[in-house]
């Protein structure tokens, strides 16, 4: 009874100091137009900018699913993870922000839909990119509320059912983000991507040096009893170097694409924050996974054989080995980790749909409108996430787990639109991102799936560049305009 | 925009593509295929295995210097090009 009430109370309070800061924000800065709501006026300062752009990245899956990953298959699943995550993800972050910002100010562009439909022209390829996205993203919701109110339950020792969690949690994430929009978001995760990364800090050193005997022995114990898990291809031989490097390109890639990872690249105040972002996000991603694979390891020797339930196997190993108020701030942690997410792709979906959907279908539409409509679907959207949550379809899990490599078929469009480059037309963009789309599906299910032993969204991404190069060579006629191609130059880099 | 602002654009884009090579460079060395050399437990360096130091600490911190490498080099340009600005006027 005295453990559930301090679990009760840690939890208590860090919910009640996120919903503080989130209203605050909203206070604070009010939005007068969607800019202000959906991107902070693009005026968020680089401290902000950073810890919310760490804190989005750093999900259920990087607190539950990656470290399950590395205490299964070990360190090559680290470097499939780690080097998508954090090399791959800061180098394509610091390569295109730049100029992604600069394109943004010149000509108010808000999503990766508003680039594309402007540079090509083309408002069925806007719709296009937002349809893919939703789809992408939106079984992401449901895998954060899940895993928040999963965390809840096991924290609270059962005495906090899982719906319960995850409504509760539903309920504060919905009553910032609706009212305060991204700096209610941004500023709730300074406080989230701050206790998010010391609770993975802390986890990692009091079990190597409070429960082990410091890194060296614990890297010695795993080299013992399961010495396949230090080399690849690891555990059951599952990442070997094809299926390594064909995974680590499309997811690593992919994630810059997501709404809720774009729109962050406009919010700068200066071009300064927006080249200076990928850095810090780089050191807090480098913390948190060099750390977590440390943990992992850790739970190696603790509890071995658990690689069933290897997704809760921090909190397993917290549970077990320290009192309640640590494992009550590890859970804390992990929430913040879900919840930073959950919030900024409600924003993210809900910038999309105004954008992509809305405002192409109302060109016309006044700022007060876009402004309502922009709330409404952060509702809507939190809604959804909820209803999934309990539906729990498990089409819907599968189709997250391609989250990333779904989001990477936009990205040469993205990319050759960043660099103005004219030969590729509108039309191969469009036909090899739909192509990927369904590559994925069909390399990533059946009899086909992960064929020759690369990954589905390598497969993907093949078929889009092969289509997007046949395409624009059929459609020369149709290429973007001189002048178009001339105006974008101007803008630099 | 003046004929400086288009130099500078043009330098700083070949700045970002001499990055970018060096990144590729180095995903090429720890990740695949330069990585097979490396993919053993023994010798232990700093506590750890070869592959685990390699990709856990080695990898990291070559990136982690180019990222700040291209940083220093925009943050010395834009200062030159405000100083340059500034003697303009």
């Amino acid at each position: 009874m005295e453990k559930t009430i301090v679990f009760y109370l840690v939890f208590g309070l860090y919910m009640a100091a996120i919903l503080y800061i989130g209203l605050f924000a909203w206070q604070r800065f009010r939005a007068r137009d969607i800019e202000g709501y959906l991107l902070g006026g693009r005026a968020i300062d680089w401290f902000v900018l950073c810890w919310t752009l760490a804190a989005t990245q750093f999900s259920a899956l990087s607190f539950m699913g990656f470290l399950g990953y590395w205490y299964r298959f070990g360190v090559p699943s680290y470097t499939a993870i780690a080097t998508g995550m954090y090399w791959i993800v800061s180098v394509s972050t610091w390569f295109l922000a730049p100029r992604i910002w600069k394109l943004g100010r010149a000509y108010g562009h808000i999503t990766g839909g508003d680039l594309l439909g402007h540079f090509y022209q083309s408002k069925a390829l806007q719709c296009v990119y937002g349809v893919i996205m939703v789809i992408a993203v939106i079984p992401y919701l449901q895998v954060q509320m899940s895993g928040v109110g999963y965390l809840l339950e096991v924290g609270s020792g059962g005495s906090l059912p899982f719906w319960v969690g995850a409504v509760l949690i539903y309920l504060v994430i919905i009553l910032y983000t609706f009212f305060g929009g991204f700096r209610a978001v941004a500023f709730t995760d300074v406080l989230q991507g701050i206790v998010m990364t010391a609770g993975v800090v802390a986890a990692a050193l009091l079990l190597v040096y409070w429960i082990g005997d410091g890194i060296p022995a614990a890297f010695k114990a795993v080299a013992t009893t399961t010495p396949e898990r230090l080399t690849v291809p690891g555990w059951k031989g599952v990442f070997d170097w094809t299926f390594l490097v064909s995974w680590v390109l499309p997811v690593g890639l992919g994630w810059i694409t997501h709404p809720h990872m774009w729109i962050r690249a406009h919010a700068g105040s200066t071009l300064k924050v927006a080249r200076l972002t990928p850095l810090f996000a780089f050191g807090v991603s480098f913390f948190i996974y060099s750390f977590g694979l440390l943990s992992a390891m850790m739970c190696l020797q603790l509890l071995p054989g658990n690689e069933a339930e290897a997704d809760k196997i921090l909190i397993m190993a917290v549970a077990k080995y320290f009192p309640v108020l640590f494992l009550a701030i590890i859970c804390a942690a992990g929430a913040a980790a879900m919840m930073s997410s959950l919030d900024s792709q409600l924003l993210g979906l809900a910038t999309l749909c105004v954008r992509d959907f809305f405002g192409v279908l109302r060109p016309q539409a006044s700022k007060d409108t876009l402004l309502a409509v922009s709330h409404y679907l952060v509702l809507a959207f939190g809604f959804i996430g909820l209803i999934l949550v309990f539906v729990n379809p498990g089409l819907l899990t599968t189709v997250g787990a391609f989250s990333s490599v779904l989001g990477v078929q936009a990205l040469p469009g993205l990319v050759l639109a960043l660099f103005n480059v004219r030969w590729f037309t509108k039309h191969g963009v469009l036909v090899g991102m739909v192509a990927g789309f369904v590559g994925v599906f069909v390399f990533g299910f059946g009899p086909l799936k992960n064929y020759l032993g690369i990954y589905a969204g390598s497969w993907g991404l093949i078929i889009n560049l092969a289509l997007l190069v046949v395409v624009s060579a059929l459609t020369q006629g149709h290429r973007v305009s001189e002048e178009q191609v001339k105006t974008y130059k101007r803008i630099g880099w | 925009m003046g004929e400086h602002q288009l130099l500078f654009n043009e330098k700083a884009k070949k700045r970002v593509m001499y990055h970018l090579f060096v990144a590729l460079i180095l995903f090429f060395i720890f990740v695949w295929p330069v990585a097979k050399l490396f993919n053993r437990i023994e010798p232990f360096v700093l506590g750890v295995p070869l592959y685990v130091f390699m990709e856990w600490i080695l990898g990291p911190f070559l990136v982690f210097l180019n990222i700040l490498a291209y940083l220093l080099w925009f943050e010395r340009a834009d200062k030159t090009e405000t100083e340059g600005s500034k003697k303009e006027a």
